[in-house]
């Protein structure tokens, strides 16, 4: 639907809850001219309604350890979908305010879903599915000509914290840097060497490792079920026997705190860099809404560890980006180079940091499944593949690969370039 | 009760591991005031709430306008007409039932007038939204009492926030690079009795090249002293000689190829830094310095107490060092040598530690105070962080607001560029300047808006004036702040809120830091709208397609792996790693 047929309330201009005065601190913004507004902006006196539609996409239930900052959720919530709570919360407090929730992946949503939005905001807890999210609204664009139809563009607002630090972006796909074309900028996430866990442990947390990597598959301490961090008494489990490595090599250290923030990967938070962060998005909102300055170029970085620190740059597009760029990537390989190394490629590179790629192609009119990962009797099927060489797979140069992964909604196309 | 401190762990886990439980028994026995339950006010405070303060006491005479719910998650329009701080409060301890909030229906210029004792029982008082003059009389009452004060303002699209604080303590700040405390310039003697527990030349290669390379470099600077008339590698060229002494101790095999070593790799790597002298830090030394250090009375803060007691002991057992910081780096080796060398600085720091604990009691009894006055852990934890203390000093806001004392010179070096900013700082006072005189904020209502552009200028140049600033102030932003009409976005009384509720973390559990020696480091600016000659400010990262150094290192660190492995596969001591090496390139980035 055009432009025009969509207000920006959701149809709910007078839901009849206004108040004198309701829209004082914010109307100043709309209503009158000044040296610093985007070039675009035009004050206007009509009636202000605020955001009144809004979506939420939250496939996470409540936990206890979310109390301490996720402020519209209380102990009496905990076990609740998230969505449901925040909907039922936000929709009490500010009157005229229409949440929907959807207890769901924002996987489980297509094109059709994400078309209706303005704007997209995402405080998601994985580069995976900020990818995902990425891919997805790169999907919509629209190009005639060559051209892109900048109505078909609809801005993402990402923002993300770890402890003290922070960070918000804003992306118009198809015209600024995507997530993809600044993968670079995030940091490894390094794991410890298999022989140090195995044999040479020096650490705390290399004995919690040994007992939650090695010690679990083999003793199956309840049975078949993995290792659910979530649980208690599973954390209970490697929190023992990792006193006992530990004593084995007299290493100290080891706490139940130290099990359960290695075994879930636990990152620490806090109200105030949420806070933070969450405010510098939701300004970037506003700012595209209504146009009344010009919006955040594009990436900030929060620091309050030393000070208060912030610095604001912005990322470039990558020419060649795998997301953004509509350019078929680029894979050099000798004929003679095993699918196992193009599987290792398309893993390893930074750019790339696919999780578990399927790759297939067309071989004689026909499309073949060259490798593919998660569904067991086909990965089983393909796995030799792996060890043949791309001339024996019957691959040519210039040959096109299409390869799927869950860090992109779309494939992303590959064409082979053959080197001596 | 243990029922409900595991609930708490659980709901603060998160928190616990930034500022562990020391951090938060601070924060559950703090108090904190907050002065007007603006939106501003009500955002710092939710983000003090969540994380389990003790209790705060909001105060504000105002009551509640349909303005105030328009912007404020924490005020509903059927508090319209009653009494803010009260309206505030309900919402407020809702939060936290850990929390116990109280409410004082007053104006704070009452307050002061009557009974300014009211605000000595606070951690903290954040003052929000206060007009000049009420702002130099709290200020003043809690400078006197050393209580902190964290003053804040929303102004349209700027958020301010100042800490004034006379002295402020910090033991634990955390710092993100700190150099290693391995005292190889001058090993102590447990140490050098370890180093010589090895002989490199004898061993096995795999011991060889399990040997902490703390060892490694040790040993091969004990060859180098004795060779070099007791001079150790001063400058580059030495250095790498040193380096490069190292790199022929590598094991070489049968045909004369040297061996995968990873220890002494890194040994070679960390040469620069284990060469550092030990020496105490100047910050630390000015803390020695310092009136409170060498004067201790029975008011004296166990800080100080603890700093003396570290500087005696610097002057007698520590033979001009810090006590031993008693942590080393993780670092390739097998895990007896690792844990073996980790316990000789471990028992070293807890010697130290003792002594310095003797030089506490003797001064505590120097003045009359039990020797259980300062406690073992919080001893342990100082001498831990002695090369990390810190002590923070704002100046006070009469000092700041005294045409005799005003920081003129920061002001206009920085004014040098008119769109710093400190425009924004210039341009706030001037606006409290209108109030002042017009009893109002300038442009609140649009037809106030032309007439007040003019009436704001002279406001300005009345400022620039008394303080002898000879800076300029360009039209656009004193148009821009009539604009403003003391507009309180949300949004940005958000980021003001998280921002100022940190700094009060900070204060209250005194660990972190704040960059609070320079004035204009007392400050904090947020522009939430890119300045109008945008190019200066940015700044464009162009992206190779080389790895980021982190990633390339980790690869690297692979096919060493590798190698070394694959002539060990026979041997039943080494796991066949390779295909088991964890590496996964995404990293966690969290809401």
């Amino acid at each position: 639907p055009a432009d025009s047929q969509r207000p920006l309330d959701g149809g709910h201009r007078d839901g009849g809850c206004d108040w004198d005065g309701r829209w004082n601190h914010v109307k100043k913004f709309l209503e009158r001219p000044g040296p610093f507004t985007h070039p675009d902006f035009e004050p206007s006196t009509e009636a202000l309604s605020g955001f009144r539609l809004i979506h939420v996409v939250d496939m996470d239930t409540i936990d206890v350890s979310n109390l301490n900052r996720q402020f519209l959720f209380r102990p009496k919530d905990v076990g609740r979908p998230k969505a449901d709570v925040a909907a039922d919360f936000i929709n009490s407090r500010i009157p005229g305010c229409k949440v929907v929730p959807h207890f769901k992946k924002i996987q489980d949503f297509d094109d059709s879903f994400y078309r209706q939005f303005h704007i997209i905001v995402c405080g998601l807890d994985s580069i995976i599915a900020r990818r995902w999210m990425n891919g997805m609204l790169i999907s919509l664009l629209s190009y005639e000509d060559g051209v892109l139809d900048p109505s078909s563009i609809i801005p993402l607002i990402d923002g993300g914290t770890e402890g003290f630090k922070g960070n918000a972006r804003v992306i118009l796909p198809g015209m600024t840097a995507c997530i993809d074309c600044t993968l670079e900028l995030y940091p490894p996430q390094i794991n410890f060497p298999m022989c140090t866990i195995a044999s040479m442990p020096r650490l705390p947390e290399h004995c919690i490792e040994y007992a939650r990597i090695l010690q679990w598959p083999k003793e199956k301490p309840f049975g078949e079920t993995s290792l659910d961090g979530d649980n208690p008494e599973h954390i209970q489990w490697v929190f023992e026997r990792s006193q006992e490595r530990a004593a084995e090599f007299s290493i100290t250290g080891v706490t139940y705190r130290l099990t359960q923030g290695v075994v879930k990967r636990i990152i620490p938070a806090v109200a105030s860099t949420n806070a933070v962060i969450a405010a510098a998005c939701a300004t970037e909102v506003f700012k595209i809404a209504t146009s009344a300055y010009i919006p955040l170029n594009n990436y900030l970085v929060f620091n309050d560890v030393d000070g208060l620190y912030t610095y604001t740059f912005e990322a470039e597009r990558k020419e060649n980006c795998s997301a953004c760029s509509q350019v078929p990537q680029d894979l050099q390989f000798p004929p003679s180079a095993k699918l196992q190394e193009v599987l290792e490629y398309l893993t390893e590179n930074a750019s790339l940091q696919m999780k578990s790629p399927a790759i297939t192609t067309t071989l004689e009119g026909k499309n073949k499944t060259l490798y593919l990962q998660s569904v067991k009797s086909i990965e089983e099927r393909t796995r030799p593949n792996l060890c043949k060489t791309l001339k024996e797979l019957g691959l040519s140069d210039g040959q096109e690969l299409a390869v799927a992964d869950v860090t992109t909604p779309q494939t992303v196309l590959f064409k082979l370039n053959f080197t001596a | 009760m243990a029922a409900t401190n595991a609930s708490k762990e659980q709901k603060y886990d998160r928190q616990l591991r930034l500022w562990g439980d020391h951090g938060q028994e601070a924060l559950e026995n703090a108090h904190v005031c907050l002065i007007n339950a603006t939106a501003t006010g009500t955002e710092i405070l939710k983000n003090l709430v969540l994380p389990g303060i003790g209790a705060f006491t909001i105060v504000d005479g105002h009551t509640v306008s349909g303005e105030d719910v328009g912007n404020n998650f924490f005020l509903s329009n059927n508090n319209i007409g009653k009494n803010r701080a009260q309206a505030a409060t309900e919402l407020l301890q809702e939060l936290n039932s850990d929390v116990s909030g109280n409410y004082v229906e007053e104006s704070p210029d009452k307050l002061l007038d009557n009974d300014p004792e009211f605000f000595h029982r606070f951690t903290v008082v954040i003052g929000v939204h206060l007009p000049e003059s009420t702002c130099l009389r709290l200020g003043s009452v809690l400078w006197s009492a050393s209580v902190p004060f964290l003053v804040c303002k929303t102004y349209g699209l700027i958020g301010y926030m100042r800490l004034v604080v006379q002295e402020h303590t910090v033991i634990e700040s955390h710092p993100d690079n700190a150099l290693e405390d391995l005292r190889l310039d001058q090993p102590f003697a447990e140490f050098k009795n370890h180093i010589q527990s090895y002989d490199l030349d004898s061993m096995a290669k795999k011991d060889h090249s399990h040997t902490p390379w703390v060892i490694v470099v040790a040993k091969y600077l004990a060859k180098w002293l004795s060779e070099h008339n007791s001079q150790p590698p001063k400058n580059y060229k030495e250095k790498e000689a040193f380096r490069q002494f190292i790199r022929e101790g590598i094991l070489k095999n049968e045909n004369g190829v040297p061996e995968d070593e990873e220890n002494f790799e890194e040994a070679i790597k960390n040469v620069n830094t284990a060469l550092n002298p030990t020496k105490v830090p100047n910050s630390v030394e000015d803390l020695f310095n310092s009136e409170q250090c060498n004067n201790i009375t029975s008011q004296s803060l166990s800080f100080w107490v603890m700093l003396r007691a570290v500087k005696d002991f610097v002057h007698k057992e520590g033979n001009g060092s810090l006590p031993v910081r008693g942590t080393i780096p993780d670092m390739i080796a097998d895990s007896q040598k690792f844990i073996n060398l980790q316990n000789v600085y471990r028992e070293k720091a807890m010697q130290d530690a003792a002594a310095v604990s003797k030089h506490v009691e003797c001064l505590l009894q120097s003045v009359g105070k039990p020797p259980e006055s300062i406690s073992e852990k919080d001893i342990k934890l100082f001498c831990k962080n002695a090369s990390f203390l810190r002590v923070v000093r704002c100046r006070s806001l009469a000092e700041e607001y005294s045409v005799d004392s005003v920081n003129k010179d920061e002001i206009t070096s920085c004014m040098d560029n008119p769109d710093s900013e400190m425009v924004f700082y210039l341009m706030l006072r001037a606006v409290d300047r209108f109030y002042q005189q017009h009893s109002r904020y300038p442009g609140v209502y649009n037809y106030q808006v032309e007439d007040d552009i003019s009436k704001l200028k002279l406001c300005v140049n009345s400022l620039l004036q008394e303080y002898s600033l000879n800076v300029n102030i360009k039209d656009d932003y004193i148009h821009e702040f009539c604009r403003y009409g003391a507009a309180e976005p949300h949004t940005v009384a958000a980021f003001l809120g998280g921002s100022a509720a940190q700094e009060a973390i900070k204060i209250i559990s005194h660990q972190l830091w704040q960059n609070g020696n320079l004035p204009s480091a007392d400050l904090f600016l947020v522009r939430l709208h890119p300045p109008p000659s945008a190019l200066p400010m940015q700044r464009s990262v162009s992206h190779s397609h080389t790895l980021t150094p982190s990633v390339s290192l980790c690869l690297r660190r692979i096919k060493q792996v590798a190698k070394k492995y694959s002539s060990h596969l026979l041997n039943e001591d080494f796991v066949p790693c390779l295909k088991d090496y964890h590496v996964s390139i995404h990293p966690p980035t969290a809401s």
